[in-house]
């Protein structure tokens, strides 16, 4: 076993993974804290632990779906500006938002509490991309130059339109595709790559569309996401490092990939 | 009829590998086809997680289970282990899995497609890392 991973590793891989951790920092951009409608939870010191079996230095965290939340986030913003206060060097906070109520009190107590963006769940809280509501929430975060992260993987199909039109929009929001739009992967790709500040998240995605990702899309616009709690670090770490190793990315453009890219953003 | 289906044929092709193939390949190739077998079940198990079908889905979750159990090869031993985690984790959330799931092949009910997609990642991981 190795030190970076619970998993076998050939030792081919480790002479180049090797290379590539050299003056690494991973940074994860899609984590959650907090517990969900769906049973599943996780807090913030599990979430740091995870983090650091992986060797993970930071990770954008936000909530899940709480069940016992207001409709407006409120409860699970604050578990994670906690995990923020208290970890404020591992954690970047994004605070959660349902456009169907009114969201403009919780977005700006969010801001004033130092919240770095806003992750939007179009499956979740069942509204389109491109809902009345949900442009004046990019707007706003245009305006206050938050990133928006947005859900864009599983319970949604064709979503490369409404996503350019909001990149078109909003030139200066800055835009993390979730799951990189997995489930219109080629549109997305030909239809997003295009905008400056639009970057591709490969959480969650499959090993295949992770191929298309890393093939089709500059390495400066991919970043790296778990999904924990429900993926695993070291595995989507692995597939990432060893997709872009198959495809003859350099250890510089992997290492981007790996932190570089999002570290750009927030620092 | 299809668990069957798949066990014959992947039987049929280990034994002809087994024939063709020079003895140093072949422990490569039983983990090969250890995960394209897996990975077959869990291709079922997520096309068939829809409300009228999770039945059948939970049955070859169950599959997986059993073969992840069934293969022993020891640098393997992490990657099988999640694999059955995996499946066990959404067998044991069936209940919630049940109720929101909805008659389309994009729902994702308690997160089980996602769960799957990693899995069925695991499994295409190792072959291309096996295999290269």
């Amino acid at each position: 076993m190795h030190k970076w991973s619970k998993y076998s590793l050939t030792s081919e891989t480790i002479g180049l993974y090797e290379e590539i951790y050299e003056n690494l920092n991973i940074w994860d951009c899609h984590a959650h804290i907090g517990h969900d409608k769906d049973r599943h939870k996780i807090t913030a010191a599990e979430v740091l632990k995870k983090m650091d079996e992986s060797r993970i230095d930071t990770a954008v965290v936000f909530p899940l779906n709480n069940p016992d939340d207001n409709k407006m986030f409120t409860l699970s913003n604050n578990v994670v500006y906690k995990a923020y206060r208290k970890y404020p060097k591992r954690f970047i906070p994004f605070f959660r938002l349902n456009p169907h109520f009114k969201w403009r009190d919780e977005f700006k107590r969010c801001v004033d509490l130092g919240f770095k963006g806003v992750k939007l769940h179009p499956r979740s809280q069942r509204f389109k991309l491109t809902f009345s509501k949900v442009m004046k929430i990019y707007e706003k975060a245009e305006k206050e130059d938050l990133v928006v992260m947005l859900h864009a993987g599983f319970g949604l199909q064709e979503i490369s339109e409404d996503l350019s039109l909001i990149a078109k929009s909003f030139p200066n929001l800055r835009l993390i595709i979730g799951h990189s739009g997995f489930v219109d992967l080629d549109n997305v790709i030909k239809k997003l790559t295009k905008y400056k500040n639009v970057l591709f998240d490969t959480s969650a995605c499959k090993m295949f569309d992770l191929f298309d990702l890393i093939k089709q899309v500059d390495s400066s616009k991919i970043i790296f996401g778990s999904d924990i709690p429900y993926y695993d670090i070291d595995l989507a770490l692995e597939s990432v490092m060893d997709a872009s190793i198959m495809l003859k990315k350099t250890p510089n453009q992997i290492r981007k990939i790996l932190g570089g890219n999002l570290m750009r953003w927030f620092r | 009829m299809t668990k069957g289906f798949t066990k014959k044929y992947v039987h049929k092709l280990n034994k002809l590998m087994q024939e063709l193939l020079p003895q140093e390949d072949k422990r490569r190739n039983e983990k090969i086809l250890a995960y394209i077998r897996i990975y077959t079940d869990l291709i079922h198990a997520g096309n068939l997680l829809r409300k009228d079908s999770y039945k059948k889905s939970i049955e070859f979750l169950k599959i997986v289970k059993r073969f992840t159990k069934e293969f022993y090869f020891k640098e393997e031993e992490a990657y099988l282990k999640r694999i059955n985690e995996l499946a066990s984790s959404i067998l044991s959330n069936i209940r919630c899995v049940r109720c929101r799931a909805k008659d389309c092949n994009v729902c994702n009910p308690a997160h089980a497609r996602t769960k799957l997609q990693l899995a069925q990642n695991i499994c295409v991981l190792r072959i291309l890392k096996i295999s290269s």
